[in-house]
């Protein structure tokens, strides 16, 4: 990736946030959409969706290819990835390095994210330059094994790994791919962190990345969210015209879609260079558009919102316990997780994780009052409206909604399952999804520091 | 087919595919139709130039001396914000940051008077609003963001924290801990944060303004309430205002409202001055071992113009053609060729009277040596060249695009315009330097490089496993002096300093 999201869990956390961010409490009184996208599908299968957004003169271009990590066979862990760099590196009719250089001349922007679901390439450009935008993302849907070479091949493995290190290289830069890894067992699409394993990263051939290319990199396997200062009409033209000659080979691939396997309760360890002794519990809950999704999201924000709230009193704000804390819950199209971190400020882990166990069984037992909901409702879908004003926040919402629901326009509708949730909600899906004995949790400790918890071993990433 | 025959045919596309929304409605009508021809790929399609757009000077309007409403009008934005800028800070209080200081603009923001520290959190939380304060060596602030609908209890808040902050102890003390938790425990073990502190404290002595705010753990733990009560005191009375408004407000009926805001703060005094220039050091080359890592972080700093230079639109380009963008020469050349990286990326950074240019990057600590000699490779041919004809189009280009954005959103007006209120500059001033970007030549451009990435003050950081790097280092860059995390980050980097 290039400045990508982290790998693991992160990309689906910031989707489900963008989509979030695109409600308003206004608009949830009227379940009316604030947006108002169209939807058009090419006779080769591209789906288009489009918003015309006139307050300035950029325009937001998001192609999102339906596959992620999940979709990756044996000795393909972290293809899906590696394309996120390869897609820059040259196509029939834009020789290397030439995407960069005349997008940038046009005065446009670009970068793209994986994840172990989708790969998404997005680019902000002025409008004059929308041909130019579309021009260069068709050659490459089209038409990138005429231009890729062995050697951007092995330039962009070496960049792959040099990412993989540099992101594993700072205190607590391993931590999320090792609680996905022990989360999601073997056998689980989830299982291997997006960036991929070492071995298949440098193992890949120039025809074996093609291959991946021609199976998953297909016009029926995309969808292009064009959002700014364009006119509908003449941008799904400009579209029709670009794309129209990109090949239809027929339906991707079938994705991995489940049944998965069960988390089994374990206790990791990663020693690293850190200070601090840190504990993190995890659980696997929903995917996304799950009904128990909004109410998890609104636990979340209950335990740890600031001043006031149930584990950010307990941790830090009243009772001095931890350095650092966090509390989020995620969801991606197959799974879901929720994660509590804890770094401590001198207490041993296991006095940390038993203050969490019983403040999810305070609320378990007695559920938030109505206020401490609200309160957390507000938090989570504050700024929402601000999403809206750029082409860019709008297209990843489109984009999102999109693919969870099949509607661009889901905005209403998602912000009213937020409005509905009640506390005897929350204090279900605690209960429900964040058992003790469900849990996996990691513990991170200094080379030599016997502190970590009970039975915790060592994971490596491959 | 020739790019002017395009609208004819976009017309009969849009005509055939708008009015379907499913796929096999699409195809069915496709192939009724006649096919499409084929586009030209040839060459990359034409781009229509962007012209810069106009935007609104600072309205200035005057409460009475010392104190002044800016008004920038950004129609059809949800969020309006507020910032009063005080026109004095760390310099005036106590000749230079300290750690009083830096906790003062930590807590300033935190509780007041009519809210504690929770209910102040909760009541930002149901507003959808964001409250901050914050100084730095030659002004302070306070800053609000809010919707456009709650604008006016905002407003009472912000007013609060303006002039009602109650620092309590109980938050001080919390912020202490963290500060020493932070620079005793978490950052030593960073290496991109021990490179950020080593490349700071190896430019800035301990006796400039700017190598002022190392932290003496010792004196944080002494300071107490009452040194903030007395300097948040000291800065209402005796500082100018201004108070900068941005967003779609009814200016009539907002205004009263400000002028209550600040009714008897502020004095009718001068802005602090420039903070003196960041006088030269020569070359040093500094190395922090962090044993055991296979990852180094590098850094290349010079000198650069301050914003305000002849040369400054001249060294913006030779900046975004050497390291501020993906395509730039050090990218393409340790990433793209080389492989080294997952990126590195310049940045200028000006002041008033000095400036810096910084470049950093992370590589594998094998190939330190080759990524440095590479660095400096691209800073000579930059010297000896200056930019190509493409990059200073691209450039050109940027600078447009970049200037249309200035009132995408309030942030981003409120970004432009509150970098104008620092530096006491106005629009017109920022359109010229537009211009003069427009206008800058190779020549410019090289004799912008020679001047400061050929200076004679320039600082290289490595920081990683001293004994698979020192012995890369040699012929690449003169002896290079070794120091430990925590020198970094205490800023003990001066031979004249003892090490702790």
């Amino acid at each position: 990736m290039r400045l990508a999201p982290p790998t693991s869990l992160v990309p689906h956390v910031a989707a489900a946030a963008t989509a979030l961010l695109a409600a308003t409490a206004a608009a949830a009184a009227t379940p009316a959409s604030p947006t108002a996208a169209t939807v058009h599908t090419l006779p080769n299968g591209l789906t288009v969706v489009i918003e015309e957004q006139h307050r300035t003169d950029q325009v937001a271009l998001f192609l999102r290819y339906g596959v992620g990590s999940r979709d990756e066979g044996v000795g393909e862990h972290g293809c899906a990835h590696l394309f996120e760099h390869l897609m820059f590196e040259g196509s029939a009719n834009v020789p290397t390095n030439m995407f960069d250089t005349w997008l940038t001349a046009g005065g446009g922007d670009n970068n793209a994210y994986t994840s172990e679901d989708e790969t998404v390439y997005h680019m902000t450009f002025p409008s004059g330059a929308l041909d130019l935008a579309l021009f260069l993302e068709s050659d490459r849907m089209g038409f990138l094994d005429a231009g890729l070479d062995a050697a951007n091949l092995a330039n962009q493995q070496k960049v792959v790994l040099q990412e993989r290190r540099q992101g594993y290289a700072e205190p607590h830069g391993r931590d999320s791919d090792v609680v996905s890894r022990v989360l999601y067992p073997e056998g689980h699409p989830y299982h291997v962190p997006v960036i991929g394993t070492v071995a298949d990263v440098e193992g890949f051939s120039l025809d074996g990345v093609l291959d991946f290319w021609q199976r998953h990199y297909r016009p029926r396997n995309a969808v292009l969210v064009l959002v700014g200062n364009v006119d509908t009409d003449a941008a799904l033209a400009s579209v029709t015209r670009w794309f129209a000659d990109v090949p239809d080979p027929g339906p991707a691939v079938a994705r991995v879609d489940g049944p998965t396997p069960p988390a089994v309760p374990a206790d990791a360890l990663v020693i690293d260079e850190v200070d601090d002794r840190s504990v993190t519990l995890a659980w696997r809950t929903v995917p996304l558009g799950h009904p128990d999704e909004p109410a998890l999201d609104v636990l979340s924000y209950v335990l740890d919102n600031g001043r006031g709230t149930r584990l950010a009193d307990a941790l830090y704000y009243k009772h001095p316990l931890a350095s650092a804390f966090g509390v989020w819950s995620g969801m991606s199209a197959i799974d879901g997780t929720f994660q509590v971190d804890v770094t401590s400020a001198g207490p041993p882990l296991p006095r940390l994780v038993k203050v969490i166990d019983a403040t999810l069984a305070r609320v378990v037992r007695k559920p938030p009052s109505q206020e401490e909901v609200d309160r957390a409702r507000k938090a989570l879908l504050a700024g929402i409206e601000d999403t809206l004003e750029t082409p860019e926040g709008r297209a990843g919402l489109l984009l999102y909604c999109h693919d969870t629901y099949g509607d661009p326009n889901c905005l209403g509708p998602e912000l009213a399952r937020y409005e509905a949730v009640t506390p005897a909600d929350v204090a279900r899906v605690a209960g429900t999804w964040l058992a003790p004995e469900a849990r996996v949790t990691l513990s991170v400790v200094a080379d030599g520091d016997g502190g970590s918890l009970p039975g915790a071993a060592p994971v490596e990433l491959p | 087919m020739s790019p002017r025959a395009w609208p004819l045919h976009l017309a009969l596309a849009a005509s055939l595919v708008a009015s379907t929304a499913r796929a096999a409605d699409v195809a069915a009508a496709a192939a009724a139709a006649p096919a499409l021809p084929a586009v030209d790929r040839s060459a990359p399609p034409p781009v229509t130039p962007a012209s810069p757009m106009d935007v609104p000077a600072l309205d200035v309007d005057p409460v009475r001396p010392g104190v002044r409403i800016l008004w920038v009008p950004v129609p059809g934005v949800r969020r309006v914000a507020v910032t009063a800028y005080l026109g004095s800070g760390q310099l005036a209080l106590d000749g230079g940051s300290t750690a009083a200081n830096e906790l003062l603009g930590d807590q300033w923001s935190v509780a007041t008077r009519g809210h504690a520290a929770d209910a102040l959190e909760q009541a930002e939380t149901d507003l959808d609003a964001s409250l901050w304060a914050g100084l730095d060596l030659r002004h302070a602030w306070v800053a609000l963001s809010v919707p456009r609908d709650d604008l006016g209890a905002g407003l009472d808040l912000f007013e609060e924290v303006l002039r009602e902050p109650t620092f309590p102890g109980r938050e001080l003390k919390r912020s202490k801990t963290d500060l020493t938790m932070w620079l005793g425990s978490a950052a030593p073990h960073s290496p991109s944060t021990v490179a950020a502190y080593a490349e700071r404290y190896g430019w800035y002595a301990p006796d400039e303004p700017r190598g002022t705010d190392r932290v003496d753990l010792g004196k944080v733990a002494s300071v107490k309430r009452a040194d903030l009560v007395r300097r948040h005191a000291t800065l209402l009375a005796t500082s100018p205002i201004d108070l900068l408004v941005v967003g779609d407000v009814d200016r009539a009926a907002l205004r009263p409202r400000l002028v209550a805001l600040v009714d008897g703060l502020g004095a009718d005094a001068a802005w602090a001055p420039a903070v003196p220039a960041h006088p030269a050091r020569g070359e040093r080359y500094i190395g922090i071992d962090l044993p055991g890592i296979d990852q180094a972080n590098l850094v290349v700093r010079c000198a650069a113009p301050p914003w305000n230079a002849p040369d400054a639109a001249a060294f913006r380009a030779v900046q975004y053609a050497i390291g501020g963008t993906f395509l730039s020469r050090l990218n393409a050349n340790l990433r793209e060729d080389k492989g080294y990286t997952y990126g590195g990326y310049s940045r200028w950074y000006p002041n008033d009277t000095d400036g810096v240019w910084s470049f950093r990057v992370q590589v594998d600590q094998a190939v330190v040596g080759d990524a440095l000699r590479e660095v400096f490779t691209e800073m000579d041919a930059m010297m000896a060249t200056g930019l190509r004809d493409d990059e200073l189009a691209a450039f050109r280009v940027s600078e447009v695009t970049d200037w249309n954005l200035l009132l995408g959103t309030t942030d981003d007006a409120d970004s432009a315009y509150s970098t104008l209120v620092e530096r006491r500059s106005s629009v017109a001033a920022a359109r010229a330097d537009l211009a003069a970007g427009q206008a800058v030549t190779i020549a410019d451009t090289l004799d912008a490089a020679r001047t400061w990435l050929g200076g004679p003050e320039r600082l290289v950081v490595v920081v990683g496993d001293r004994s698979v790097i020192a012995p890369q280092l040699d012929g690449v860059v003169p002896d290079v002096t070794w120091y430990t995390p925590e020198q970094a980050v205490f800023g003990r980097l001066d031979p004249v300093e003892p090490t702790p």
